[in-house]
């Protein structure tokens, strides 16, 4: 069976990549590198070992993506997970969209945000802080990019600094990024448990 | 200390910025986001994907996401490219769609960078195996997301960046 699954769920699918993975056993030293394999760590995921057939630009996004999402400082990081959120629900990133909303429910105990956006999409009713932030991420996810000064004023009313502006408008933006390769080169499949 | 980027400067951030100050606390997101640009711009090693190639690709998607000022940041690095030719300066513009007969391997390249822009959702495996048997390989599959990725998340840093500088409390 290798039918793709379609709606939004918390249920964490597996990833089927569309192109072959390298093997690690014929990683170059480069894409060892970006991998960050050590002796201690040679666990590697399909989604990765994908990644790995252009090095150079994994051994930077790989970094990037890390302190984008769990860097001090700024925003929370339930924040985050929910501009992450509001990004792959435009993109209609299945496997990224149940990550990151199962993380937000973990980080908050607010399985009811997750519910309404699942439920409403991008016109999903929410309580004003998370209202602001998941308005926030949507308008910027759109191609070409929607958001303007009233949702930066929203945040704003909401009590968030410049910083976690900065912070939200990243974790967002990096998500445009992310669900293009996760929803492109593979697909979100049942687990066989 | 001075911020610069190509970031900042296509979002209009000078270091006189009000927003400036707080960029300073996520500089090793500006170092590695710059070194993104680098890696699907200029890589070391291009693949089947010359510079040239690259820049028009990112001055496409960046006309696609109504930006204007990226749009002129990659005709210049197209420009600047001895290895730029009549026909990427074309497909640099969405307005155009290279037709199979300027080679049917361009064709499926450009035609996959709009889709990765515009409607990633709609990618299924049937259109990496299209892309596969116009002789699209693999590790090229994967510099081609890549590139469409960076440029995307490149448009919406820079687009919230200037929200945040135009409308700055001071």
């Amino acid at each position: 069976m290798d039918n793709p699954i379609q709606e939004f769920t918390v249920q964490i699918p597996r990833w089927s990549p569309h192109l072959q993975p390298i093997r690690l056993e014929d990683a170059t030293a480069e894409q060892q590198e970006a991998l960050e394999v050590t002796p201690s760590n040679t666990k590697v995921s399909d989604y990765m070992l994908v990644l790995a057939h252009d090095p150079q630009s994994l051994k930077h996004r790989n970094p990037l993506f890390n302190t984008i999402m769990y860097g001090p400082g700024g925003l929370s990081r339930a924040d985050r997970e929910l501009g992450a959120v509001g990004a792959s629900g435009v993109n209609r990133c299945i496997y990224c969209t149940a990550v990151h909303a199962s993380r937000y429910i973990a980080l908050t105990g607010q399985p009811e945000v997750i519910d309404s956006i699942f439920e409403d999409e991008s016109s999903a009713v929410l309580p004003p802080r998370e209202q602001a932030i998941f308005d926030y991420a949507v308008n910027l996810s759109s191609t070409p990019p929607q958001v303007t000064d009233v949702h930066v004023q929203a945040l704003r009313e909401a009590g968030l600094s410049d910083l976690e502006i900065v912070d939200l408008t990243l974790s967002a933006a990096i998500f445009g990024w992310a669900n293009r390769l996760m929803e492109t080169l593979g697909q979100p499949v049942a687990t066989t448990t | 200390m001075e911020l610069d980027s190509v970031i900042l400067r296509i979002a209009g951030i000078t270091n006189r910025s009000p927003v400036t100050s707080k960029l300073h606390e996520r500089q090793e997101i500006l170092d590695l986001s710059e070194n993104s640009h680098e890696a699907v711009l200029r890589p070391m090693d291009p693949g089947g994907l010359s510079h040239a190639l690259r820049a028009a690709l990112a001055s496409r998607m960046s006309t696609m996401n109504g930006d204007a000022t990226l749009t002129a940041h990659y005709r210049a690095l197209l420009q600047d490219d001895t290895q730029g030719t009549p026909e990427l300066s074309r497909i640099a513009d969405p307005a155009h769609a290279p037709s199979t007969k300027a080679g049917e391997w361009l064709a499926a390249v450009v035609r996959h960078v709009d889709l990765l822009t515009a409607s990633p959702q709609s990618v299924t495996k049937s259109e990496i195996q299209a892309l596969q048997a116009q002789g699209v390989g693999d590790a090229d599959i994967v510099r081609i997301t890549q590139l469409a990725g960076f440029v995307n998340y490149q448009v919406r840093f820079v687009a919230g960046l200037r929200l945040l500088s135009d409308t700055e409390q001071g």
